[in-house]
């Protein structure tokens, strides 16, 4: 445990090594102008009064020019032309100087701290969710794969012969049916349209503007959107198939144990342990949720992976993803690397957590 | 409506349409397919003709730019895995390249692929990446980089487990080159399931990446460069003003359902990009399920 605690640690001290020292060859000079070397051009440049932009000083100048140098038009027009850009390129340097905020100061420190906390506040309910979310919906999908009910299609098929009284029945009951499978599927496609979609095209359909106060709805679509819970469960599901193929299950099968999954009761699902009363899913739960217990560190990964896409592709401002992406465009590097080791701190916490918990459950497990 | 019943044949023919459909991984390629023609053919009558070309391309796009990801994941993982397993015995390299892979691992796969694609934004401005296909090919490297580590994981996990068996050690003594075992009889002949399974996750990972990150970069990630400097596809089209307003037409007839049927003929452009984003999401998903439950990975 204390070795992986180390490596934890070290990895930390790496990728803080590694960002300072691209922070520090990435840094740009600050901003200052640069004057031409024609020394006419460089004399022009210093006339704040002139502004070659507006066609009335562009006149005025190439007049003066023309009277002082009357037999080179070309090269007076040449260095207007000259002086229009050099002020244009000036222009565009300030702008962007200006919008490169480097200065570190205590403002900028706080402003990226609450964006540091906001993010972190969501992380970890949007974990949460999902991480204790997932194996509920993991067992469901595994309860209802070992029904050895007929599959929706059949049953509507068999409703729509009733109806239609090529086979006997109670047309009435088939009707409810029928209504009921359009309901569920109806319900199901929308809750797959949801559960996979990425989370900007769930979020554009509802609203345009994205303010600072997103919280909720930041976490709704982080916990339900870009396939993250459905992926999660989904791994649950795998473990509790390839534990029930375990030779344990057969034992407890052969020495009682109800393996019926039709007649399980689903509201087990909502109870915080799960408890099965004689029957082989509640072992086969409590062993697979120990297995899915170290998923929490790839969890954390794609947690961060979705919350930093909804931030960005919505352009929520005042929150760490959209400030990450602002500082990349406009090269602020200092900022960019102060961000990614402050994720990549927060994701090595979490795979700390991770270990240090699945080491006290196995040490639990063991002295049983 | 429920005419076509009242053939029993044509029924049953239905019934067990529908049962293959929710059994077989084959089946949902071939959904996904139909679905992908369905689309075509209604855009093909009722988009406008430059619209539907640019969603043709940036659909051939995002898949080219994904299939390349993935086979460029396999090309690392594959002699990494070997690599890892032979100089597992030389501690402190393996442990070096360990703690690198670790490193790797935790970087959220966002952020590679931003890092990644702000390097290739810098090669557009400096001119050393100027064709199309170049920066395909580009795109499809940077994906590859952050996905490559489920694979080599799965790889490495699958040589261990045989290494436990009896298998491993039987093969060894019958004088059989350890290289040949690991990538022969381990990796080729028993893991090509769970090979192809991993290949089908990561395909779909590299589309939710590509089309993520298109739409992020839609505001730019340099001054001179935006998403105009790189190949169109699924997410830098539903960025678009256009496909925008689409979106946000859906969430509006919710509350007017009598806007549905113009969702089908005046925002078909936005409604189509959605469309085929999700809908190859839950496709890709549905395959790789139902691929691990048939072969019982």
């Amino acid at each position: 445990m204390k070795n992986k605690l180390l490596e934890h640690g070290y990895s930390v001290a790496a990728v803080g090594f590694v960002l300072f020292f691209f922070s520090w060859a990435l840094r740009t000079p600050a901003y200052s102008v640069q004057y031409p070397s024609d020394p006419l051009l460089n004399k022009l440049t210093k006339i704040d009064s002139l502004h070659p932009e507006k066609p009335l000083h562009r006149a005025l100048l190439k007049e003066s020019l023309d009277s002082f140098y009357p037999d080179q038009s070309a090269r007076n027009d040449s260095l207007i032309d000259a002086l229009i850009q050099w002020r244009r390129d000036t222009y565009m340097a300030a702008i962007k100087s200006a919008r490169m905020d480097r200065e570190w100061s205590w403002n900028r420190f706080n402003d990226l701290a609450a964006m540091y906390s906001t993010f972190i506040v969501a992380f970890t309910i949007v974990t949460a969710l999902i991480y204790f979310g997932s194996p509920a919906l993991g067992l469901y999908q595994f309860i209802r794969y070992n029904r050895v009910c007929p599959p929706d299609a059949r049953q509507w098929c068999e409703a729509c012969r009733i109806v239609f009284k090529k086979i006997p029945g109670n047309r009435s009951h088939a009707f409810r049916r029928i209504a009921s499978l359009k309901l569920k599927w109806f319900l199901k496609s929308i809750a797959y349209a949801v559960l996979f979609s990425p989370a900007y095209v769930v979020a554009y359909s509802f609203k345009t503007n994205f303010e600072k106060d997103s919280m909720v709805f930041l976490i709704a679509l982080g916990f339900g959107t870009n396939g993250l819970l459905i992926t999660s469960a989904y791994k649950c599901f795998s473990i509790l198939t390839s534990e029930s193929r375990k030779g344990y299950v057969e034992t407890a099968r052969a020495k009682g144990l109800s393996a019926d999954y039709d007649h399980l009761p689903m509201r087990a699902l909502l109870q915080p342990g799960k408890y099965f009363s004689n029957h082989v899913a509640g072992h086969i739960y409590k062993q697979a949720v120990f297995q899915y217990r170290p998923a929490l560190k790839e969890l954390a990964s794609f947690v961060v992976t979705g919350l930093i896409i909804i931030e960005m592709a919505l352009n929520i401002q005042g929150h760490l993803g959209y400030e990450l992406l602002k500082s990349v465009l406009y090269r602020n590097w200092d900022v960019v690397m102060v961000i990614i080791f402050g994720i990549f701190l927060l994701i090595k916490l979490t795979e700390a957590a991770a270990d240090v918990w699945h080491f006290h459950e196995s040490n639990r497990y063991e002295n049983v | 409506m429920y005419g076509i019943f009242t053939n029993r044949t044509a029924m049953k023919t239905f019934e067990t349409a529908l049962n293959l459909i929710q059994k077989q991984d084959r089946l949902w390629l071939l959904g996904w397919m139909a679905g992908m023609a369905i689309v075509w053919t209604w855009d093909y009558f009722f988009l406008n003709a430059p619209a539907l070309r640019l969603i043709e391309s940036a659909f051939l796009n995002t898949g080219l730019v994904s299939l390349l990801a993935v086979f460029f994941a396999l090309l690392w993982s594959w002699p990494a895995a070997v690599t890892l397993h032979f100089i597992e015995s030389k501690r402190p390299v393996y442990m070096s390249v360990i703690f690198f892979l670790n490193i790797v691992r935790s970087v959220p796969q966002i952020l590679g692929v931003l890092i990644g694609y702000t390097v290739l934004t810098v090669l557009i401005e400096r001119e050393l990446l100027e064709s199309s296909d170049a920066k395909l090919w580009a795109m499809a490297l940077v994906i590859s980089f952050v996905v490559f580590l489920e694979l080599l994981d799965s790889l490495r996990e699958r040589i261990r487990w045989f290494q436990r068996s009896d298998f491993y050690p039987a093969m060894l003594v019958s004088g059989v080159s350890e290289s040949r075992i690991i990538q022969y009889d381990i990796l080729w002949k028993n893991s090509r399931s769970h090979i192809i399974n991993k290949l089908i996750a990561m395909f779909g990972t590299a589309v939710f990446l590509q089309c993520s990150i298109d739409f992020i970069i839609s505001v730019g990630l340099s001054t001179e460069v935006s998403s105009q400097n790189f190949p169109a596809t699924l997410g830098s089209l539903l960025a678009k003003m256009d496909s925008k307003k689409d979106i946000l037409a859906i969430g509006n007839s919710l509350f007017n359902p009598e806007y549905i049927p113009r969702l089908f003929t005046t925002h078909l452009q936005g409604i189509t990009v959605a469309f085929l984003i999700v809908f190859s999401l839950l496709s890709i998903y549905m395959i790789n399920r139902v691929f691990a439950l048939r072969k019982r990975l």
